[in-house]
């Protein structure tokens, strides 16, 4: 339901955009700029490096009930020095349980634990001052 | 004991001065570093409204799917103020270890004095340490001869109260004040209650095995304030904490013959429950008190009997010629777990409080007893006998998910801590070596010892000490 609202604001006014007034998300312009993007994109090798950098630091409570069943999703805004600017819980349950929020916040003390990052130096920084860390415990339980 | 605490939810700056003190339920949805960190959920979902919104910019995602489960380093200062504050300190610092949940840090390593943490934790010199979590606190004597004691605990990388609390009491239970910290903490961080302001009773055993010993005997969860209830002159079995009040039920034999005792632990009263014909088995409270189910053995059967306390008339529950033991509630009081040999060997059966709709859970090999429902109510906890190991076992209620904490020559005697997190039971190695209680948790991982000053046995755990 926030997600629609959101995507409402969108289609009404598009405040904030990155193209042009008047410019179309899908024009020639737009799709060579999402293409540099790409290209500028952080590899595999180059994510598993920042992935093992929060693996590291992130505690978490092997008892905690339903733990299976933890997923959160932080938003992660970047300094250019690596250092974290803030992170936030995307879209927490409306009635998220007392175990989902420790959950949730083991995650954002490892992003706080984390700071500052060693990023890609050869790419920009464009290309990681955002990022979307995906914290899901079930797939522990299938290692 | 009083408490104070105040529901306020979240802060983004701490503020110079006295500070409030803040109960539970600091959970945050964002925090960033740089002094203004909480991110207002609106702006966050804004921001990400405006990331979808351009094509242009790259979407950096990231799985982390290999945490560790490893204990949260924390440090816990001296609280300022009076001696005492250190041993209080000391106190919260061993239960948080106890549960394996929490890495005290050395107090060696600290920087910062409990006299400086009166104003503000210089956040910098924690983080150096590696402490993500910090409690302070300060003791004040009272007039009435009773102490004050506040304490805060602090989230050190998000640089944040996280909790606070404020508790008086007589000045000889500053160890009940310790253990209410500690519950306070575990409880903020772990998003479940605390169970370190309980009891244990047991039964102490000493002499010859021929002429053994056998007392009541009750402590702190930790071991402290160790006493015994009863002489030694009779021999007692099977005690059990009723879940809502601090009285226990146990076995008594008086010249061979078993009485159902009941003992309230705060007036000391003591009763007879009833002087039953045949033998008597493991009586056990109901959730509210009211009630006690047992197992009884008339003209050459055992069945299970519930008998109420009010009107002291029994009621059976369960008519089979097989011989039915241990019973146990769940905690909504509306099913009863207990072991049969039913099935040709000893397993575990759930049936309703009415003793109607009897099913199996238990299904592997070996035999299975002593069934105990989880205070949760999602487990039940149970000694097996397999291939000559003993092990205490947890599984669903319906039987699933059945997994292996402890095994040894001898282990048994499952009792849950009040949080369902918990289990004490005893265990006793070949050889004839000393019978000792034992605490793990649910990973199985964390396995202690509590101390206790002679052999030890069929521990039961308290509710939390009102």
């Amino acid at each position: 339901m926030r997600r629609a609202a959101f995507i409402l604001i969108f289609a009404a006014g598009c405040t904030g955009c990155d193209h042009a007034p008047g410019e179309d998300a899908a024009s020639p312009a737009a799709q060579r700029s999402a293409a540099d993007v790409r290209d500028s994109s952080l590899t595999k090798p180059e994510r598993d490096a920042v992935r093992q950098q929060i693996d590291r630091v992130w505690l978490f409570d092997p008892g905690m009930p339903d733990l299976d069943k933890m997923r959160v999703v932080v938003v992660v805004d970047l300094n250019r020095d690596g250092s974290v600017q803030s992170a936030g819980i995307e879209s927490p349950p409306e009635n998220a349980s007392s175990n989902w929020k420790m959950f949730a916040e083991s995650c954002i003390r490892a992003v706080e634990k984390s700071s500052p990052l060693r990023m890609p130096a050869g790419k920009p920084y464009e290309a990681w001052k955002r990022m979307i860390l995906v914290f899901d415990a079930k797939e522990m339980f299938r290692q | 004991m009083r408490a104070e605490s105040s529901g306020q939810r979240r802060v983004t700056h701490p503020h110079p001065g006295p500070l409030p003190l803040r109960g539970r339920g600091g959970y945050q949805a964002g925090v960033g570093r740089g002094r203004s960190f909480v991110l207002p959920m609106l702006l966050l979902m804004i921001s990400l409204f405006t990331l979808a919104a351009s094509p242009a910019r790259a979407e950096l995602r990231i799985d982390i799917t290999k945490g560790n489960p490893q204990p949260l380093p924390i440090a816990v200062s001296d609280f300022f103020g009076a001696q005492v504050g250190a041993d209080i300190a000391g106190v919260v610092s061993n239960d948080l270890a106890s549960s394996g949940l929490f890495a005290p840090i050395d107090k060696a390593a600290f920087i910062q004095t409990p006299e400086s943490l009166q104003a503000l934790p210089r956040f910098a010199d924690w983080r150096v340490i590696n402490a993500q979590a910090l409690v302070t606190g300060n003791v004040q004597a009272q007039a009435d001869g009773r102490l004050r004691v506040e304490f805060r605990l602090w989230d050190v990388l998000a640089e944040n109260q996280m909790a606070g609390l404020a508790l008086t009491a007589p000045a000889d239970n500053w160890r009940r004040i310790a253990h209410r910290i500690a519950d306070a903490i575990y409880s903020r961080l772990t998003g479940e209650d605390g169970y370190f302001d309980s009891r244990i009773v047991y039964v102490a055993e000493s002499g010859p095995t021929t002429n053994r010993v056998k007392r009541l005997a009750i402590m702190d969860q930790d071991g402290w304030n160790h006493k015994f209830l009863t002489s030694g002159q009779d021999l007692v079995l099977t005690p059990r904490f009723s879940p809502s009040t601090q009285e226990i039920t146990y076995l008594s034999f008086t010249g061979n013959r078993p009485r159902v005792h009941l003992l309230n632990l705060e007036t000391g009263q003591q009763e007879v429950l009833g002087d039953f014909p045949g033998m008597t088995f493991a009586p056990r409270f109901s959730p509210d008190g009211n009630r006690v189910v047992m197992s009884l053995a008339k003209d050459g059967n055992t069945d299970i009997y519930v008998m109420d306390l009010r009107t002291r008339q029994a009621t059976r529950l369960t008519n089979d010629p097989a011989i039915d033991t241990s019973p146990c509630y769940s905690p909504d009081a509306s099913r009863i777990v207990f072991n049969s040999d039913r099935g040709g060997s000893q397993q575990i059966y759930t049936m309703n409080a009415d003793g109607g709709n009897v099913q199996r859970i238990s299904h592997g090999e070996g035999k299975y007893g002593t069934p105990v429902w989880s205070p949760r109510g999602d487990l039940v906890a149970f000694t097996r006998i397999a291939g000559g190991t003993f092990y205490i076992g947890v599984m669903h209620p319906d039987g699933s998910g059945e997994r292996m904490l402890a095994q040894g020559y001898l282990v048994e005697g499952p009792t849950w801590a009040p949080n369902g997190r918990v289990i004490s039971f005893f265990r006793q190695d070949s050889g004839g070596a000393p019978t000792r209680l034992y605490s793990i948790d649910l990973t199985g991982y964390n396995e202690r010892q509590l101390q206790t000053p002679q052999d030890a046995s069929d521990p039961a755990w308290s509710p939390l000490i009102p």
